[in-house]
Formats: C-alpha cells, sequence, structure tokens
C-alpha cells in the first residue's frame, strides 16, 4: 500500500488524530481516515480526541491492519465525492490511482490473513463501527462455511456440540431441507 | 490459542451479521452445531438461495431411446427442482426477522437451456418448447418474506457466463432466462443485482423505487423505454452498471421465443452504411457512477457504425464504458466527471477488412475515437485501452490534429493500453497526441505490446533461453545504435529549434523534437510496461525510456516492466548516460539492492538548458521495476 504523500499530511495538517492502541502505541491518521470509524467520528464531534483516542480494545498490529483498510477507503471515498477543494494535488493523485485500481482487489488482498486475525479484525470493526469493514470480514468467515456440513464446520472452528443425539435428531427433523 | 472457539465466542450480533451472508440450508443448518447457535439463523435477516442444477440431457441424450434411462433422468432432475422449491419456501417462512437480503441463484455446468427447464418446467408438463408452467423465481419474489427486501440479487448463472465478460464481444442476443414483471418490494428495494433476467418491468411497479441506490444488470435483455422509466422511477439512484445489456426492441417476448428468433436469424448491415445509425438514448439524473460494458442492440451486428449511445447524466463522476467505438454523445455537461476508464473494442468485421487497406474505414475509426474522448474533457484520471492499432487512433498532419485533438486540461493521470506493430512509426504518434492533449498530466503510464503476426510462426519454435540471448544480443545492438545517435539527435534537436515536424527524426517519429508542455512542468512519474520482442532491435518501450529520461524535466520516478529482468538491469545501467547525453547532466547518486531502484539527479546545464525553469535547479528521478508499487517520497 502506498504511503501517504507528504502532501496529503501538509493539507489536512490541522485535522490528524492520533489512535492509541491497547499495547499503546501511537498511530497519526488524517481525520477522514479515522471518521470511517463511526465510534471515532462521534468522540470527534463531541470534541473528546485532543490527546490522542485510546482504543483499549485494539492491539497495535490490528490497528495497523484497520488503518491500511481505512486510509485506502477513505482515499477512495474522497474520489467519489470529489471535494477537491481540501485535497493537495498528490493527495488527489493518490485518490486517481485509488479509482484506477480496484477497490476489490485491494480487499481481495486485505484478507488474505490467518484466521485468528480475522476474528480480530471483526471484534475491531465491530468495535469502532466500521461498517465496510465488518460486512467484508463477516462475508470472509461466511464464505468460508460456504457448502459445509454441520460437522465440518464444528471441525473447522473448533466447536464442541453440546447437544445430546436425541435433540440434534429434533433439530434435524424440524428443519429437514437444511440437511438433504 | 488454536483451540478455542472464537467463532462461538462471538455475540449474537456478529454471529447473525455472519449468517446473513450464509447460504440458507447452510444457515439454517448451524442450528446443530451447538447449543449457543439455536434458532439464530432465522433472524439473520436474509435468505440466500442457491442450487447447481445439472444438465439434464447430458445423462438422457445418449440413451434417449432407452425411456427407463430417461425417466430417471428427468426424475432426478424433477427431484432437484422440486426440492429446492420447497427449500426456499421453507427457508423464507422460517425468517423471524424482516428480510432485508434475498439473493437467488441458479448454477448449471449446462447452457441456458437447462436453468430455463429447471424454472419453467414441471413434472407434469415437461416438453422441451412447451409453455412455461412453473415460475420458480416468481414464486420466491412473491412469498409474504420478500416484501421488504433492500438488497435483490436474482442470477442465474450457465457454464460460460465467467468467462463472457472476458470475451470482448458486444452481446449479440438476448440472454435473459426468467421473465422478470414485477418487483417484490418498491419501497425499500436499495440494490438491485440481476443476471440473465428480461427485464419487462410495467411502469406502475417501478411508480416508488424511493431508495433504489444500485442497480446492475448482466446479460440481461430491456426496452431502452423500460430502462428508462427504471431510471425515472428511482430519484436516487447513484450507481448504475450495465453489462452485456441487450436493448431489445420489443417488449413481451417469451425468452424462448425471443432466444430462436434472434439465434437463428443473423442481421447483415451494410459496414458502409452511410444513413445515421439509430441512438439509444438515456437519461440518468442523480447518477455518479456508470459502467457501460459489452451492451448490444437488436438487430444491429456488432461493427463501428452499429448504434449511437447518447448519455444524459449531469452528476456523473466515475465512468467506465467498453464496447466497440461507436458515436457516444454526453448531452449535457458533466462538470464533476473526474474520472473516465474507456476500452474500444476491435471491430470483428475491421479486422478482416483491414488488409484491405480501406482507408474510409480507417479514417472513420480514428474520428469516432477522437470525438468519443471529446465527451470528457473534464476528466482527472483517464485510462484507454485501445484493442485497435495505435496508429488506428493517432491523428497525423497538422490538418488532422487541429480537426480532431481536444485538450483535457485536468488531467493529471493517463494511462494507455495499446498494440502497435513492431515496425510502426505512426503508433509513437498517437502517444505524442495524448501528451499534447493533456498539458498538466502528472501520472503517466503506458502499456504497449506489439502484434507480431508474420513473425509468431517462427517466434513460437523458438526455445525461451534461445530468446533471452537473442533479447540480450538485439539489446545491445540497439543500445550501440542508441549511443550512435546520442550525438546525431542533440544535433537535430538543436536544428529543429522549436516547434518543427520532426518526424523524421530515428529516435521516435512524431515525438521526439517536440514540445510538450506536461513534459517541461508536470510529469512526476511514468510508468512502462512493454515486451522486447524479438523481431526488433529499436523497440518503441525502450525509446520511450530514454525520450522520458531526456525529456521530462521534472521525473522523480520511472517504472519499467519489459518483460525480461535482465533487460530492465540493462535500462538502468544506461538511464544515466541517456539523460546525461541531453540536456542535463545526470549523476548516478544511489542504488537501493533491496528495491532495486536506481536513483539519479539531474543538474541542468543553463546554457544548454534555457527553457528549463531554474526554480528547480536539482531534480533527481528514480528508475525502479514496475511491479513494485512502493512509492517513494523524496520531497522535503
Amino acid at each position: 500500500m502506498a504511503s501517504a504523500g507528504s502532501g496529503d499530511e501538509k493539507a489536512a495538517a490541522a485535522a490528524m488524530i492520533t489512535l492509541i492502541s491497547s499495547d499503546n502505541e501511537k498511530f497519526e491518521v488524517t481525520e477522514a481516515t479515522a471518521t470511517l470509524s463511526q465510534t471515532i467520528r462521534h468522540m470527534i464531534e463531541d470534541g473528546c480526541t485532543d490527546g490522542g483516542v485510546p482504543l483499549p480494545n485494539v492491539t497495535s498490529k490490528i490497528l495497523a491492519r484497520v488503518i491500511e483498510y481505512c486510509k485506502k477507503h477513505a482515499t477512495a471515498a474522497a474520489g467519489e465525492e470529489g471535494s477537491s477543494s481540501s485535497f493537495s494535488d498528490a493527495a488527489f493523485l493518490e485518490v486517481d490511482r485509488a479509482f484506477l485500481e480496484e477497490l476489490e482487489e485491494f480487499d481481495d488482498a486485505f484478507l488474505e490473513v490467518d484466521r485468528a486475525t480475522l476474528f480480530d479484525l471483526i471484534l475491531a470493526a465491530n468495535y469502532l463501527d466500521i461498517k465496510g469493514l465488518l460486512n467484508l470480514t463477516c462475508q470472509k468467515v461466511a464464505d468460508s462455511v460456504k457448502g459445509k456440513t454441520p460437522e465440518q464446520i464444528r471441525e473447522m472452528y473448533n466447536i464442541v456440540n453440546d447437544l445430546t443425539p436425541e435433540e440434534e435428531a429434533e433439530i434435524r427433523r424440524e428443519t429437514q431441507w437444511a440437511f438433504e | 490459542m488454536d483451540g478455542d472457539d472464537r467463532l462461538s465466542a462471538l455475540s449474537d450480533d456478529l454471529l447473525r451479521r455472519i449468517l446473513h451472508f450464509v447460504p440458507s440450508k447452510e444457515s439454517a443448518s448451524t442450528s446443530v452445531l451447538s447449543r449457543r447457535w439455536g434458532s439464530l439463523w432465522r433472524s439473520s435477516g436474509a435468505v440466500n438461495l442457491s442450487v447447481r442444477v445439472k444438465e439434464r440431457s447430458s445423462y438422457s441424450y445418449q440413451y434417449y431411446e432407452l425411456s427407463s434411462a430417461r425417466e430417471a433422468a428427468d426424475d432426478a432432475f424433477f427431484s432437484c427442482q422440486e426440492s429446492f422449491a420447497a427449500a426456499a419456501a421453507a427457508a423464507l417462512a422460517a425468517a423471524e426477522a424482516p428480510v432485508s437480503r434475498l439473493t437467488l441463484r441458479v448454477d448449471t455446468d449446462g447452457n441456458d437451456s437447462v436453468i430455463e427447464q429447471f424454472l419453467q418446467h414441471s413434472r407434469d408438463r415437461c416438453t422441451y418448447y412447451g409453455d412455461m408452467v412453473g415460475d420458480v423465481v416468481g414464486d420466491v419474489l412473491s412469498h409474504d418474506a420478500a416484501r421488504h427486501v433492500e438488497h435483490l440479487r436474482v442470477a442465474l448463472v450457465e457454464r460460460l457466463d465467467a468467462c463472457r465478460f472476458f470475451s470482448d464481444r458486444e452481446i449479440g442476443q438476448n440472454a435473459g432466462i426468467h421473465s422478470l414483471f414485477f418487483l417484490p418490494s418498491a419501497e425499500t428495494l436499495r440494490v438491485l443485482d440481476l443476471t440473465r433476467c428480461e427485464c419487462d418491468l410495467a411502469p406502475p411497479a417501478l411508480a416508488t423505487l424511493t431508495r433504489l441506490a444500485t442497480l446492475r444488470l448482466r446479460l440481461c435483455s430491456i426496452q431502452p423505454d423500460d430502462l428508462q422509466a427504471l431510471l425515472d422511477a428511482a430519484p436516487d439512484l447513484a450507481t448504475v452498471h450495465l453489462e452485456s445489456v441487450f436493448f431489445k426492441l420489443n417488449r413481451n417476448l417469451s425468452p424462448v421465443h425471443a432466444y430462436q428468433s434472434n439465434h437463428y436469424h443473423q442481421v447483415h448491415v451494410d459496414v458502409n452504411a452511410t444513413a445515421e445509425p439509430p441512438v439509444v438514448g438515456l437519461s440518468f439524473r442523480a447518477v455518479t457512477t456508470l459502467v457501460l460494458a459489452l451492451c448490444g442492440r437488436e438487430g444491429q451486428g456488432g461493427h463501428v457504425n452499429g448504434w449511437a449511445i447518447e448519455v444524459d447524466a449531469p452528476r456523473l463522476r466515475s465512468f467506465v464504458y467498453k464496447g466497440l467505438l461507436r458515436r457516444f454523445l454526453l448531452r449535457s455537461a458533466a462538470p464533476d466527471l473526474a474520472r473516465v476508464d474507456l476500452h474500444f473494442l476491435e471491430d470483428q468485421e475491421y479486422r478482416c477488412r483491414r488488409h484491405y487497406d480501406d482507408d474510409y474505414d480507417k479514417e472513420r475509426v480514428r474520428v469516432l475515437f477522437w470525438q468519443f474522448v471529446h465527451n470528457f474533457t473534464s476528466a482527472r484520471a483517464f485510462k484507454l485501452k485501445v484493442d485497435y492499432d495505435l496508429k488506428d487512433i493517432a491523428a497525423t498532419g497538422e490538418a488532422r490534429r487541429a480537426k480532431l485533438l481536444c485538450a483535457f486540461p485536468n488531467v493529471v493521470h493517463l494511462e494507455l493500453e495499446g498494440v502497435h506493430w513492431p515496425t510502426s512509426k505512426t503508433a509513437a504518434v498517437a502517444i505524442a497526441n495524448l501528451l499534447h492533449c493533456c498539458p498538466v498530466v502528472r501520472d503517466l503510464m503506458l502499456n504497449l505490446s506489439t502484434t507480431v503476426l508474420s513473425q509468431s510462426q517462427k517466434g513460437s519454435n523458438y526455445g525461451w533461453s534461445f530468446l533471452g540471448r537473442k533479447d540480450k544480443l538485439d539489446y545491445n545492438k540497439s543500445l550501440d545504435r542508441f549511443m550512435r545517435r546520442t550525438s546525431k539527435t542533440r544535433n537535430t534537436m538543436e536544428d529543429s529549434s522549436g516547434d518543427g515536424d520532426n518526424d523524421d527524426v530515428p529516435d521516435i517519429p512524431g515525438l521526439s523534437g517536440r514540445s510538450f508542455a506536461c513534459l517541461q512542468s508536470s510529469l512526476r512519474r511514468v510508468s512502462l510496461q512493454f515486451r522486447l520482442d524479438n523481431s526488433s532491435s529499436s523497440c518503441l518501450g525502450v525509446r520511450l525510456v530514454k525520450f522520458f529520461a531526456n525529456n521530462a524535466k521534472v521525473l522523480e520516478e520511472m517504472c519499467v516492466d519489459s518483460g525480461n529482468r535482465r533487460l530492465y538491469e540493462h535500462l538502468k545501467l544506461n538511464v544515466e548516460r541517456w539523460a546525461t547525453s541531453n540536456l542535463t547532466k545526470a549523476c548516478f547518486q544511489h542504488k537501493d539492492p533491496v528495491e532495486g531502484s536506481w536513483e539519479f539527479s539531474r543538474i541542468p546545464i543553463a546554457s544548454l538548458d534555457s527553457t528549463t525553469d531554474v526554480e528547480r535547479s536539482t531534480t533527481c528521478f528514480t528508475v525502479l521495476p514496475l511491479q513494485r508499487r512502493t512509492r517513494i517520497d523524496r520531497e522535503s
């Protein structure tokens, strides 16, 4: 992923937000990037972001990934809205490139993570209320159970079956169409 | 850690959100995973139906005489159909929360008639071309639970559909299988996504599509008037994708009927017909993103003059077109239109006729191309892919340039992908035309490939290693030639002093010796992709590397993909010499072995270079392989 150009930082210098991960690492991001998170948007609106935004539920490793996602999508969104006034040329160049390289390709590559990271991303996206990232990650889990039997799903996700054989048989009878 | 059940540990809301995207069968079957899962699936707010239909004829035709085998095949086919219909009804009935997402996907290994039989025939009446008696899709859409759907997708997909979009052919016949007469939830619908539907939506059904934001039609057929009614009924429609949409002239043909009539009556149109082509005009009032790809119109063969498109989209911001060069008109200004991606396919008939040297056709391609792009003078990012030979779009000669070229005063990112004959001198003129038209371009990407029809036979017999050696030999030869030319070039450039027509300068006819505003002050980054072919020792790509190293005064980065790593190594070594040879003194600054990038600094020599703006007294640029997309920020 391309780093934000220096012009980007210049133009948005007044609107930088500091995010602080659970392990106390600080991340400087533009407001446009940060406000993809509804949670942070509300904090900015309430004016309580001075001195940084502590995110005790998100590790630095996950936060870095989340910011990577937000940067890319904020850039693309800026292109969608065509808000030329608030962007420097360098930032716009990134926007234009972002449009030309497909966003879906970025998303696909972004989701190439191990399962533990995927769940961490789901929890972070939920906590930070980033709808796009939440749907993306949930869809990824949904895709993984496509065409799988309950037994296969249990094995894949270490789910312990605590139903009695009778209970399970009863459920299977009730929704027989799902097991044909 | 690995043994943890992290999935079940998620909150109910998150599990529902996951189940929202899971096919209904698997979703319902999660109820037996464990107590935790219970009946969560019933409140996922989605019903996702999908079925894969086996080709019925594949095992019945062969033994067609054996009625028992045929009966067995029919039985299996209709059992599949009945159990799908029953499961669909059960899934819809089981929904405890309002269903906001309804998707229905029917795949087949066979062709579209398999899906048609699956959707419309029944066990009792399974004549192959009989009237439709069943309506699997209609039954789902008219279910009570579908009345508040926001996201509706119906996808009927046959075996070849996956590669259809890459086939680069405009659609020539009706591909719709299901006839869609109504929408289940006009008031709540936000996303409508249809594949292989024939849309005969009567206007009353469209009275209120107040929330529709996204419309995606693929391999669908629709009357232009009906599409317009749909567009007009959706005041907030922002995104429209029309991919392989077939514009039909009449409504209410049954799919079987339309399939037959279009399939068997090929319409022949005189390529040289001078009559005005018929126009499909569409108005997209609120649309900001529009994709028109591989669409076709009934009764028109696939050639450049088949039919014209007129679009009214005053709020358009990004536009994608893939199809033949044709008359295209943006009826009203679209001042926010910033991103344009055009891919022009080569007309099949034209390809056959090219060898007859038909000047009239060639001129038409050129004129159509420039008339088409003329609609997008407000673009900031412009991506062009041309399947024609680049020389076919080149505006050569002053008169042509004056008539055809237009300025794109805002384009900062320009991308051109095209083919050219290895020996063609005119391809570079097309590049020169575009550089001339884009005075403030900062970021230029050129992706060039050569058509080597005559050499292909020979080339395919050569071993790769031999090719590699030959590449290298040719390359060295070409370098020698460059070096010998260097002094000559400088002389020519000094002699020409400005705007002279230097088409016979040996470096790059059409480019060398011209002055371009973008080279003087804006072009910061050049990406070049090309293949050094074995037939030519003066590959256009290599010459372009040299040209930009020489002439782009504020260049910061040059990315090169020559399809051959070793060539790239050679290129790096010689960029320094090229840059030194002309106007500026370049010194090798820094090699980064990890990035594989080489950095050069240039000190313009004032006496030679009186035109350069002296405010940037020292510039530097980096040469690196194209595939590494990392940007290096050097500006302080």
